[in-house]
């Protein structure tokens, strides 16, 4: 059984969120740049979330 | 510092506040985006960019608006309308300083960029992402440990972040194009 702590650890990591809004950017342009896919509003729904979401992270001062 | 569900209650009041100021940028867009032509918006938007970038990576030096308050070191947070109250002012961007130029970009892409109701998406991620530093750092055991580990990764963070951002924009201007 595996042990709670490195999945806690993991989400828990600073850089946790950075990489998760990485990932869906890198899955949203391998979708439409590497196959060809055509731009979708789940596509420009995700850009933006990604967008919004990072600007919301990079913006420090949690109580 | 935290008691109850107050944690809760304060991320939701940021993503209404995000969402406040979504909507804002939204109403703004609509009054302006006529005015402008597509090639217009494009070209403000990418000059802004790299000029926010390099801002941010300190290349440039210029003020940037912002409500240049600060926040109190310690509050304590108890039950709900206080938690809730507090996340709203939070999540609209404008109660406190900002300590990176992105809010700035994604403010301008929401305002002259989107098709409708993506500038209240914009705004509530936007929201969302300044709750998800508060709860990873309170999830982070110990979570004074998480002030640290931020603080040896930030720049490649802040990078990271910049990468999302850019490539987000470039996407939307892509698909309005």
């Amino acid at each position: 059984m595996t042990s709670p702590v490195p999945l806690r650890a993991a989400v828990s990591h600073p850089a946790a969120v950075p990489v998760a809004l990485l990932a869906v950017v890198a899955a949203v342009a391998t979708s439409v740049v590497v196959r060809g896919a055509a731009v979708t509003d789940v596509h420009v729904t995700a850009a933006w979330l990604a967008l919004g979401a990072a600007a919301g992270y990079a913006v420090s001062g949690s109580p | 510092m935290w008691r109850g569900g107050a944690r809760w209650w304060f991320s939701a009041g940021e993503v209404i506040g995000g969402a406040l100021t979504g909507l804002v940028a939204l109403l703004l867009g609509a009054v302006l985006r006529p005015l402008l032509p597509r090639p217009v918006t494009l070209a403000v938007v990418a000059v802004a960019a790299v000029l926010l970038a390099a801002h941010d990576a300190g290349r440039l030096s210029f003020r940037l608006p912002q409500n240049a308050r600060q926040v109190p070191q310690l509050v304590v947070f108890d039950g709900r309308s206080g938690p809730l109250q507090f996340g709203v002012e939070m999540g609209t961007g404008l109660r406190t300083y900002m300590t990176s130029a992105l809010p700035h970009l994604a403010l301008l892409t929401a305002l002259l960029l989107p098709l409708g109701w993506q500038a209240l998406v914009v705004g509530a991620a936007f929201g969302a992402g300044r709750a998800a530093m508060a709860l990873t750092r309170l999830v982070h055991q110990p979570p004074e440990g998480w002030d640290s580990t931020y603080a040896t990764r930030e720049q490649p963070i802040r990078a990271a972040l910049w990468v999302v951002a850019l490539a987000a924009v470039l996407l939307v201007a892509v698909a309005g194009s």
